[in-house]
């Protein structure tokens, strides 16, 4: 499973790395950054929290 | 992605059918299967008819939101040919719709007379990028390639570290006004450090605060005999404030040291390193200097009233302000937020709720309404300072999500906390306050407070 980020629409409200602080982060600019490539089962819950918990709609979670 | 939608073109058929989900839950509005038997909207009820415009819904909105809510969730208007969602879940669905689906190309916030008059047979044009059509209307990827340009003072790291300054700002403005005794907490206490912050935000002096917020509320307020206004009613009378600080700036030589404006100034077009004209900067300034302005001293004035109205809330929250108020000013957001709804065109085929949306109908989603949804708050009529608030949508969702989110909940935070950090004893004159109940915005404009005892005084 990856995290797709769309940085266009990254505002970086931060909410994605207070849901998941092991997979994203926020980079110099204070858009989102990942913290690795691949999401293992032991985060998917996380990383699906993180999804919704954007306001931007700019994190997408594929197979 | 939850607000899923789906390419439905609807060669021949009406909007008329009989079998639509009646959704009522928390679930995926689109996944939901859709209940047989029951009407759902509108559209297939000719005995329920309701005008959001009319002075009567205006001045008395929720009974309206609720029956809505309860009887008619997907409501359809043929005199707006627009779908009206108020259940939270809806309109959470709806503004995550992205891809240029759904977009503000006719406003979001357009007249009645306008939606009237228009009426589309399809997509309408998308809003010109040459000039640089006002922000809110651009479509991806021109609308976030401005609002990127122009944001960097608004994220929250930068917002952050306004904290300081905010609170100085409202402890001296306090100060004047606590000798004064009584004031319009609204307008003289939050709007004036309000529209200081943004006079800074934009290179402006300090000592154009009181003739900017003057006129902005001018602007907002809404008169019941007159016409309601849209949003473009903002455009004009401001570009008298906006064009010359971007002026200014450029004349500085925008260093980046004002990045609300120096960013647009330095933005080049991706495809020509065309840069964007004074007028064209004013398009996409206008909507964060209305905003900064406008909506957090109506949240800042009420919450404070809802908050003194019950004494054991009130002494709940002094127990641990650092702690507590910024969990307060979550309710206050929700409780008094006073945008009430935002419009979006359709620009393709589509199904929001089961039900089939053509290019160029239009969308509202009220979203005060969502705010007081009985399905995602409970009790959502009461001020409950510390009631779990799983999803805030206040600040709308999506593209469109405000861009000034993180500076007003430090705003309202801190002017929260100064106020509760020094007075001791107050009384909220309702006999003499002023609602605004406009379309665009519903709050307490004029909120005088007679402040009896406070920190320090002789």
């Amino acid at each position: 499973m990856k995290v797709i980020v769309n940085r266009l629409l990254c505002d970086g409200n931060a909410n994605c790395t207070e849901e998941a602080p092991e997979i994203f982060a926020l980079d110099d600019e204070d858009k989102v950054t990942l913290l690795r490539e691949e999401i293992g089962e032991d985060l998917r819950a996380k990383a699906e929290a993180a999804v919704r918990a954007c306001p931007k709609n700019a994190l997408k979670l594929v197979e | 992605m939850t607000g899923r939608h789906t390419s439905a073109p609807l060669a021949g058929s009406t909007l008329t059918h009989k079998d639509g989900g009646v959704h009522g839950g928390r679930s995926d509005v689109a996944s939901r299967p859709p209940v047989k038997g029951r009407m759902m909207s509108a559209a297939t009820d000719s005995t329920f008819e309701v005008d959001l415009f009319s002075p009567e819904v205006l001045a008395n909105p929720q009974p309206v939101y609720k029956k809505l809510r309860d009887e008619h969730p997907v409501y359809y208007s043929r005199e707006y040919d627009t779908f009206f969602f108020s259940r939270f879940e809806d309109v959470w669905n709806v503004l995550r719709i992205g891809d240029n689906a759904l977009l503000a190309t006719e406003d979001n916030l357009p007249t009645p007379e306008y939606l009237r008059k228009h009426r589309n047979t399809g997509a309408p044009p998308l809003a010109s990028t040459n000039p640089m059509a006002p922000g809110p209307k651009l479509h991806s990827p021109w609308y976030e390639r401005m609002r990127n340009a122009h944001i960097a003072p608004l994220r929250p790291r930068a917002v952050a570290g306004l904290k300081d300054f905010v609170r100085e700002l409202a402890n001296e403005r306090l100060s004047e006004l606590l000798v004064r005794g009584k004031f319009n907490l609204t307008m003289d206490y939050a709007g004036f450090v309000g529209v200081c912050v943004i006079c800074s935000l934009f290179g402006l002096p300090r000592t154009r605060a009181l003739e900017i917020m003057e006129k902005v509320n001018e602007l907002t307020r809404h008169d019941p005999k007159k016409k309601l206004a849209g949003s473009a009613v903002f455009f004009e009378p401001l570009m008298a404030d906006i064009i010359p600080a971007i002026r200014a700036r450029r004349a500085a030589g925008a260093d980046g040291s004002v990045p609300l404006v120096d960013g647009l100034i330095n933005y080049r077009v991706e495809s020509d390193q065309r840069a964007l004209s004074d007028e064209e900067i004013c398009n996409q300034l206008v909507c964060p200097m209305v905003g900064g302005i406008e909506s957090m001293p109506k949240v800042t004035a009420q919450g404070l009233m809802e908050l003194w109205r019950r004494p054991e809330q009130l002494a709940a929250v002094l127990a641990d302000p650092q702690r507590n108020v910024p969990i307060a000013v979550q309710e206050m957001i929700r409780f008094g937020a006073p945008a009430q709804f935002t419009f979006r065109t359709a620009h393709r085929d589509l199904t929001i709720a089961d039900h089939p949306i053509r290019a160029g109908q239009r969308v509202c989603c009220l979203l005060h309404s969502a705010s007081r949804d009985e399905r995602e708050f409970e009790n959502p009529d009461e001020f409950i300072w510390n009631r779990p608030i799983r999803r805030v949508i206040s600040f709308g969702l999506g593209q469109h999500h405000c861009i000034g989110k993180h500076l007003a909940t430090l705003e309202v935070t801190t002017l929260v906390e100064t106020f509760l950090s020094r007075v001791k004893s107050c009384e909220f004159v309702m006999e003499e306050a002023t609602m605004n109940a406009g379309a665009m915005q519903r709050g307490w404009i004029n909120l005088p407070v007679v402040v009896h005892d406070y920190v320090g005084k002789s």
